[in-house]
């Protein structure tokens, strides 16, 4: 795939989350309590890593390197892989959690697929910044 | 496994991002692989040890 492409498809989901948001935000008729801010917080950054790497696809394709190589797509299954595994203990522990307060089943079924999908995607955005920073050392056991 | 392309690339005058471009990898990939920090593909490391006219044996040590 060509950087710049890629760059827009980065692009364009931080422009699908953000309307997204903002729909959510100016519709609701309710409002907004501190779950709320710490969602729009979360997602803000969430909009903030995927421009950080659109950016850098954008760099690489003026510098005309290749924006995805094999280190890259290592680097990405590395981070996945690390976030599914992380992921288990959070639904885990999501569900024993929400037991000690005082919610409805539909909420509390509602707010662990938030809370773990979330969670999810802020560890493999941490986790690839990460790895990009330090490298995967293959040498090592 | 430790790596002589520093060493090469100044012998041929070559910046990471010259090497970079010439084996279709992003750059960072190359300081990676100068810190001996990531193990290249096979095609990866022929491709680099050909830009230098090399065996793939000259350019990477195995230790």
């Amino acid at each position: 795939m060509k950087a710049k492409t890629l760059a827009i498809i980065k692009f364009s989901v931080a422009a699908v989350i953000l309307s997204l948001m903002s729909f959510w935000v100016f519709q609701t008729t309710k409002p907004l309590n501190q779950f709320a801010y710490i969602i729009i917080g979360v997602m803000l950054l969430i909009v903030g890593f995927v421009i950080y790497f659109g950016v850098q696809a954008l760099r690489d394709a003026k510098s005309g390197l290749n924006p995805v190589d094999e280190l890259s797509k290592k680097l990405t299954q590395k981070a996945a892989a690390t976030a599914y595994k992380m992921s288990i203990y959070m639904w885990l522990f999501g569900l024993f959690a929400l037991d000690l307060f005082a919610i409805d089943s539909v909420n509390k079924a509602k707010l662990v697929i938030a809370i773990g999908m979330i969670g999810m995607t802020l560890i493999f955005l941490f986790t690839r910044l990460y790895f990009s920073r330090v490298g995967i050392d293959e040498n090592q056991d | 496994m430790r790596t002589r392309i520093k060493a090469l690339r100044a012998r041929d005058s070559l910046t990471q991002v010259d090497l970079a471009k010439k084996v279709g990898v992003r750059r960072e990939t190359i300081v990676f692989l100068e810190k001996g920090k990531y193990n290249p593909s096979l095609k990866l490391a022929y491709d680099i040890s050909k830009v230098f006219n090399m065996q793939i044996e000259e350019v990477f040590i195995m230790e």
